[in-house]
Order: C-alpha cells, then sequence, then structure tokens
C-alpha cells in the first residue's frame, strides 16, 4: 500500500532566500532522493512574516514549524520525517501567535498547489 | 459657488502668470512677504479648519506650527505631487491648470513657517504637469515675475511607484535613494531632507492657501456645507463627469455622486463607492445620506483619504473588486516589513483562492486574523490600507463571498475575468 504524501513547505520568499532557503530546498530534494523518500513532497509556501528566523519550514501533517533551517541542517528534518527524530532545537525561536496563525491558514485550506506564488 | 481652485477648467484656463494674477494671484503674497509677520498666515489656516489633502488629513497648521518653531540653518518644504493613490488626477490637475497657484502657495507656507527651500516633488508620467509648472516657475522668477524673498524653489521628479506617496519614501527618493518608507521618529519635522527640518505638504493643500490667505479664512470656511471649506475629487471613468471636482465638504453623498458625478454610465444603479481611493472603506448605497466629511466616514468605516471616488453598480461583482485592490497592495508593498509583506500577500492569496472557486468560510474567517496580526506593525502606514476595504466588504457584502464559495455569483458569471487590474507601479 502506498504511503501517504507528506508535504513539507519551504518558504521561498526574499528573506528567506536571502538566508539560503535555496540551498535548503536543493538539500533536502537530494537527501529525500537519496533516502527514497519519495513520499515526501517540498512545496514552496507564502510568506508568515517570520523572516528574521529564516530559512522557514512547516511540516502540515505533523502540525510542525522549523525555522532557521540551513542546508547544514535539513538532515536533521530528514531524520525527523524518516524516524521522528528530535527536532526541539529548530523550534525554540517559534512565535506561538504567528504558529497558531500558520496552522489555522493551513487547516482553513489557505496553501494550496499553484496559489503559493 | 465659487470655485476657487478652477480645476475642472484645465486646459481651458489659462494657467500662466498674467491669468493668474489678473484673478487675484500672488497678492496675497505681496501682503504676507511685505508686511513683516508671515507666521499669522499659520493662525488663518488653524481658523480656515485646512487638513491635508494627501490623505492623513491631518490640520495643516499644526504641521506648520511644529515647522516654524524649529530653528536651523536651512529648512525644507516639499510640496509632494507624487500622486500615487490609484486613480487620483487633482494634483496634476493643478500643476498643469494652475501652476501659479501651487507656487504661491507654497511660497506663502514656506515664508510663515521659515522655509528656506521649496522642492517641488512631481510624478515623472505627470509629463503636462512637470512641463507647466516649471514653466511658470520660469515665468516668476523672469523679468516680469515676483520676488521669492530668497526662496529657493527647485522641481524634482520622482518615479511611477506607488510607495513614493509614501512622505518619507519621497524623502528618501529626494535624496536619491531607493523608495523604502523611514522608521519613525525622527519626523521629518525634525530630520527630513539631508537631515533638516523638512515640512511635506500635498500640492492641493498649498493650492489652498493662496485663497485662504487673499479672503480670510471665514469666506473659506462657507465655502463647505458645515463650515469645513472644499476639497478636489477625482471621480472614476465609471462616472458620467469622470474626471476632477471641486466639492464642498458636507455635501451628501448621492448629490456628490449625482450632481458632479453626473451618476453612473448607462444609468447604472450604484451598489456601493470608496470615496477616499483603494484604502477606503466601502460604503453601501444605503449610506449615501451621510455627509463628504472626513470624520462621518471614518465613523463608518470609510475615509475621505485624498478624495477618490469610485462607484460600484449592481453589475459589479465586490469580491472581484476587493481582489483587485488585495492584489494592487501587495504588489505596492516596498518589501521591508515582514508583516506588511504577510498581510499583504496572504490577503491577496486568499481573495485569488475564493476567486478561483476554491474559497471556504474558514478560509475567510482568517482575514480579521491576518489584519489583526498586522495591527501597529510595520514602518509605514502602507501596512493598515487592506483593512478597511477588506474588513467593509465582507461586512457589507457578505453574501457575495458565499456566492462565490458556492460557485453562483452571478456578476462574475456575466463578465467573466476580464476585469482591469490595478497597478502599483504606475497608474
Amino acid at each position: 500500500m502506498k504511503e501517504p504524501t507528506v508535504e513539507v513547505f519551504v518558504c521561498m520568499n526574499v528573506d528567506c532566500k536571502s538566508r539560503g532557503a535555496q540551498a535548503t530546498l536543493s538539500r533536502l530534494q537530494q537527501q529525500l532522493g537519496e533516502r527514497e523518500m519519495s513520499q515526501v513532497e517540498p512545496q514552496p509556501i507564502i510568506c508568515f512574516a517570520a523572516c528574521n528566523l529564516g530559512p522557514n519550514i512547516v511540516i502540515p501533517s505533523r502540525r510542525c514549524w522549523l525555522t532557521g533551517v540551513t542546508a547544514e541542517r535539513v538532515p536533521e528534518v530528514v531524520d525527523y520525517l524518516q524516524h521522528g527524530a528530535d527536532v526541539a532545537s529548530l523550534k525554540e525561536k517559534n512565535d506561538p501567535v504567528l504558529e497558531q496563525m500558520i496552522f489555522e491558514m493551513i487547516d482553513a485550506g489557505l496553501l494550496d498547489k499553484g496559489d503559493s506564488d | 459657488m465659487p470655485e476657487i481652485l478652477q480645476a475642472p477648467r484645465v486646459g481651458v484656463a489659462d494657467p500662466w502668470l498674467g491669468a493668474h494674477r489678473s484673478s487675484g494671484g500672488y497678492h496675497a503674497w505681496s501682503q504676507l512677504s511685505q508686511e513683516g509677520a508671515p507666521e499669522r498666515l499659520i493662525d488663518i489656516v488653524e481658523r480656515s479648519g485646512l487638513t491635508g489633502k494627501g490623505g492623513a488629513g491631518y490640520p495643516t497648521h499644526r504641521k506648520m506650527r511644529l515647522m516654524r518653531a524649529q530653528s536651523a540653518e536651512k529648512k525644507f518644504l516639499v510640496v509632494n505631487g507624487s500622486e500615487h493613490e490609484p486613480g487620483s488626477l487633482k494634483d496634476r490637475s493643478l500643476l498643469e491648470g494652475q501652476p501659479h497657484n501651487v507656487l504661491e502657495g507654497a511660497l506663502l507656507s514656506a515664508l510663515a513657517v521659515g522655509a528656506t527651500d521649496v522642492l517641488v516633488a512631481i510624478n515623472e508620467a505627470a509629463t503636462r504637469a512637470l512641463t507647466h509648472f516649471r514653466e511658470a516657475l520660469v515665468e516668476a522668477q523672469g523679468p516680469n515675475g515676483i520676488d521669492f524673498k530668497g526662496i529657493r524653489v527647485a522641481v524634482h521628479t520622482v518615479p511611477d511607484i506607488y510607495i513614493v506617496g509614501e512622505e518619507t519614501a519621497l524623502l528618501e527618493v529626494l535624496e536619491g535613494r531607493q523608495a523604502l518608507p523611514r522608521k519613525k521618529p525622527p519626523f521629518p519635522i525634525q530630520q527630513g531632507v539631508f537631515g533638516f527640518p523638512t515640512l511635506v505638504h500635498n500640492v492641493e493643500t498649498v493650492a489652498h492657501l493662496p485663497f485662504i490667505a487673499r479672503e480670510g479664512a471665514e469666506i473659506y470656511r462657507a465655502l463647505g456645507r458645515h463650515g469645513r471649506g472644499v476639497t478636489l475629487c477625482t471621480f472614476g471613468p465609471e462616472f458620467v463627469c469622470a474626471g476632477v471636482h471641486e466639492i464642498p465638504l458636507g455635501t451628501p453623498l448621492r448629490d456628490v455622486l449625482h450632481d458632479w458625478g453626473g451618476g453612473l454610465r448607462g444609468g447604472l444603479r450604484i451598489k456601493a463607492i470608496q470615496p477616499g481611493g483603494p484604502s477606503s472603506g466601502f460604503l453601501p448605497a444605503s449610506l449615501l445620506h451621510l455627509p463628504l466629511d472626513a470624520e462621518t466616514l471614518q465613523n463608518h468605516g470609510s475615509a475621505l483619504g485624498c478624495a477618490v471616488i469610485r462607484a460600484y453598480s449592481t453589475n459589479d461583482c465586490m469580491v472581484r473588486e476587493l481582489g483587485r485592490i488585495l492584489h494592487f497592495f501587495a504588489h505596492g508593498s516596498c518589501g521591508q516589513c515582514p508583516r506588511c509583506r504577510m498581510e499583504t500577500s496572504m490577503l491577496d492569496t486568499i481573495l485569488r483562492q475564493v476567486l478561483s472557486g476554491r474559497g471556504n468560510l474558514r478560509l475567510l474567517e482568517q482575514i480579521d486574523k491576518v489584519i489583526d496580526l498586522a495591527q501597529g506593525e510595520g514602518i509605514c502606514g502602507l501596512i493598515a490600507m487592506p483593512a478597511a476595504p477588506a474588513r467593509t466588504c465582507l461586512k457589507h457584502f457578505r453574501e457575495e463571498f458565499i456566492a462565490h464559495i458556492e460557485h453562483r455569483c452571478p456578476a462574475c458569471s456575466a463578465q467573466h475575468a476580464g476585469s482591469s487590474t490595478l497597478q502599483a507601479s504606475g497608474k
């Protein structure tokens, strides 16, 4: 039976890009390929104003928002996706008000594919 | 009713020095510049009730008094003719049709506040306004011109980019930098152009000054219905009499729309209006008994702003109209403040999703939350601009949003998706 798809949103807005979001996305795609995790689909995300914490990643199905995910820290994210490894250090700067809004938006269906440009 | 600014006659009336003089022009300047107490103009302006015509509506005399109190080797008066609010034509109409009136008003204000330099910023896209004002300046400085009393006047062209209309972004442009709003404080009156005290007036604001100085505050106030003078309004292309008209403040909106605007083309019925440009709240037809007055409009979730009046007919889809406005703000944001970028792009995304038939009620509920999260944040006022149109549109036309969610919007099925868009980088 095919595993359910896990969407991983990577913010590609100006600030996150300037903090290395493109390298984060590339590393994520590479690692997912190497570990044959085809059920995980990286997607662009619209800016959630957490720019000073970027690069930002949101994993909606796990209600998980990760900040400061530079390319070097991508393996920790993939470990989390693969084995549920601890990513607390990538959450410690999360703004709770913003976090609530991010998931309310996602729950409301904002982040449809093709509407995140 | 006399029209003190004569804006509707742009292109017909003679804009040059002789005509301005023969209608009483530069009389106030001669008096004020010769009598030795120019600050008395500030008292007259206070009694006139004049407020800034650029959108914020701040009492003009207060800014002038604050500026007067500044002491510095140089003091600047910036006349903001960048006019980036979509649809607004009043400032370029004045610069084009009454350049000497604008110049006289600028000189009067400069003298009253002790400014040494006047910088007139004109949108590069307003080519006739630029040409006419420059020619008027040459005329005034010529052999039969007027004595500027040592006040230097220069014209600057500014790019046709929405954010340049924000006064501190304009100051950045005048200093040769990118149009990015500055953090306040310090306020421009404390540290403006090149660090010197700077008073920023809208073009229309200074254009009111010669009449006020010449005729007095009481006569000026009496031009309005409730003693509040007059204002220029730009009527959108949907009106029979589109363009710039001078309206007595306090006139009921219904009279404004029909007596000056001539109603909608094709005899269409008005469903809603925005009296102050895209950042003003929507008012449904049931509120058209309200007077054209900044305070009243604000009490009903709208604004007078720079008085760009847009009307929407019973054939228009209000969701689509709001979508155009929110898209405009998303693209008009300079991107400097994360919260502004988040707010404007998120609201734009929500509306696009609703318009594309993939909306839901839960998504609509997020609009208020996104606006609340942005409240009080951001360097400049742009972050607050989507709030009034979004909230009032949802309040007065919620049924139309529901119709979109349920794929049954009659206006959109009739019109399809062919409406025009607002442009943040030009008109």
